[in-house]
Formats: structure tokens, C-alpha cells, sequence
């Protein structure tokens, strides 16, 4: 590699880290901490996006390699991550178990947090954060975790549904959070919204959760309709 | 020759005939009910809107703007629900 390749590489590899510091959790969480085997690591990414780049084009390519890289870290720390190592999560579980692992895989913990709390209003940011536990089994490891959002109407019907790969492959035991947003526009039915979160581990349903939100009246709609039932 | 005469049909109950006068005053009033269902879906206020068809329907259950209302309500709401997105 010239000099002037590396000064390149160099720029860009100083870039991707400025742009992997953006990319943490509100809050200044860090992605997989104390376990970057199984976690997108954006500096990373954006590292070897650079050394492609720079080698497939001489430089040049070296700058939208790192910010390609890290940009996809980004989309996948933003929404999820890791939050415990396999080694804490096992002996977490191992504590209350005799010292002894499963030999299937289990859920440990599944907690989902509705945020801003149970009544919304239209149009009002909702953010659905999980935080889970699994724990390896000893005759079958895990190898993904996968999370399905679903949203039911006040009648029960599913309206909208979204899932999430939480793992790389060959994941193995750890902790992780995620998170879904949306709003409920303008228009939809009041009453009780279901939020239907279920956790698949190795592709078979392990744990659900179901939260309710109300969609609520605002007074500003209130005070619109009296005023055109005044006319 | 004289014709036969009919078998005494049962009187059946008639429903509380509107006092005289008022019926156009009950016929205004539901077009006024109509005018706000519509401006409450052009306010994407689907629920009232199909409440205010159901009022007007209970009242003249054959009203075919109130039908109308109510199935645009209906698929406004309906329109709204497709549109929920999850990020």
C-alpha cells in the first residue's frame, strides 16, 4: 500500500470513527458491551468498508466504503442490540439452578416496556422496547433470536405486524434489547390497541407478551367538532 | 253476486305517528346530522361519523346517505389502519 493509499485509509478510518460514536443508543449506550463477537460493531464495519473501498479502488473508494459500512452497522444498532455477554447470562441462569445449564433453550427473562405509557393519542410517537435473556441448551444452543411485533385493533384484527432478527448466526446465550416504534395516524378507531410481542427462538415461539395502549380523545378534535356542530 | 268478504285481520301495532307538523322538522334535522357526519370524516373523525350514521339510521333506518356515510367512515377508518407503519 503507497503512502498516499494510507493516508486515505487512514482519513477514512478516523471518519468511520467519528461516525461510529453516532451511532450508540440515546443515552450513550454502547452496542454488545463486553461481547463484540455477536453484535455489528459500526467501527468495524466502517474499517473494513474502508480497506474494500481502498482496494477495489485504488482510495478512492475508500471514504463511501467505511461510510456504506458503517451507515449498515447503524441500521441494525439503532432498533437492536446486545446487552449481556453469554458468559454473565449463563452464569446468571446457573445461580438460580444448582450450577446447572438447560438442555434446551430457555427464555430467562422477557420484559416489554410501552413507552410513552398506556394511553396515546393519534399521530403520538409509540416506542416498544423488549429487553430478553436466553440461555443455551446444552443438547441445542441458540443459534437465532428473532422478535415479532403485532398490533391488533380494538376489534382483535391484526393490522400491522413487523419481526426482527436479534442474533447473528450461531449466536449462542446473551441479552438483548429491541425496539419497534410507530403512530397510530389520524383517522383509526379509538379504544384499546393490543401490542403483541413474541420472541422465537431457533424459530419456534419461546415467550409473548401482550401490552395494551389506549388510543385517547384529544381536546383539540373535541373543540373542532363543537365548533362545527355550532355552524 | 256479492263478494266474500275477507277474515278479520288483526290490526297490527302502528309505530307513533310523528305529531302533525313536525315531520319536516325531523327530516331538517337529520340533514343537519348528515352535514356534520360528513364534515366529521373530512376531519378524519371516522367514529363519529359512523355514530352520527347510526343515529340517523335508527331514526330512518332506510336513509341511504346514512348508509353512505357510514361505509365511507368505514373505509376511511379502515384506510388509516393500512396506513400504521413500524419501524
Amino acid at each position: 500500500m503507497d503512502r498516499r493509499l494510507m493516508r486515505s485509509a487512514t482519513t477514512t478510518f478516523v471518519v468511520a470513527f467519528i461516525l461510529s460514536s453516532c451511532s450508540t443508543m440515546p443515552g450513550g449506550e454502547q452496542a454488545a458491551a463486553g461481547d463484540t463477537s455477536s453484535a455489528c460493531n459500526p467501527l468495524v464495519g466502517a474499517g473494513i468498508g474502508a480497506v474494500v473501498g481502498a482496494i477495489a479502488n485504488k482510495g478512492k473508494g475508500a471514504v463511501v466504503g467505511a461510510a456504506v459500512g458503517a451507515l449498515g452497522c447503524m441500521a441494525i444498532n439503532a432498533m437492536s442490540r446486545q446487552t449481556k455477554p453469554a458468559s454473565q447470562v449463563e452464569s446468571d441462569f446457573r445461580k438460580s439452578n444448582k450450577g446447572a445449564l438447560p438442555t434446551e433453550p430457555v427464555v430467562n427473562a422477557y420484559q416489554v416496556v410501552v413507552q410513552p405509557g398506556p394511553t396515546i393519542a393519534a399521530g403520538q410517537p409509540v416506542t416498544i422496547t423488549s429487553t430478553s435473556e436466553v440461555v443455551s441448551g446444552t443438547a441445542t444452543p441458540v443459534t437465532e433470536i428473532r422478535e415479532e411485533f403485532a398490533l391488533l385493533d380494538p376489534s382483535g384484527k391484526e393490522q400491522a405486524k413487523k419481526s426482527k432478527v436479534l442474533t447473528e448466526k450461531g449466536a449462542g446465550s446473551g441479552g438483548y434489547e429491541n425496539r419497534f416504534n410507530f403512530k397510530l395516524p389520524q383517522g383509526v378507531p379509538q379504544g384499546a390497541y393490543t401490542i403483541r410481542t413474541t420472541l422465537y427462538v431457533n424459530g419456534a415461539a419461546a415467550s409473548t407478551n401482550d401490552s395494551k395502549v389506549q388510543l385517547v380523545f384529544k381536546a383539540r378534535e373535541g373543540a373542532a367538532a363543537r365548533m362545527v356542530a355550532a355552524r | 253476486m256479492e263478494a266474500a268478504t275477507a277474515p278479520p285481520v288483526p290490526a297490527a301495532p302502528s309505530p307513533p305517528a310523528a305529531p302533525a307538523g313536525l315531520q319536516p322538522e325531523i327530516a331538517a334535522r337529520i340533514g343537519a346530522m348528515l352535514r356534520q357526519g360528513r364534515e366529521y370524516t373530512q376531519q378524519l373523525q371516522y367514529d363519529k361519523a359512523i355514530a352520527t350514521a347510526e343515529s340517523v339510521l335508527m331514526v330512518d333506518p332506510g336513509n341511504r346517505d346514512a348508509m353512505r356515510l357510514m361505509r365511507d367512515a368505514k373505509e376511511g377508518q379502515q384506510a388509516a389502519l393500512n396506513s400504521i407503519e413500524i419501524d
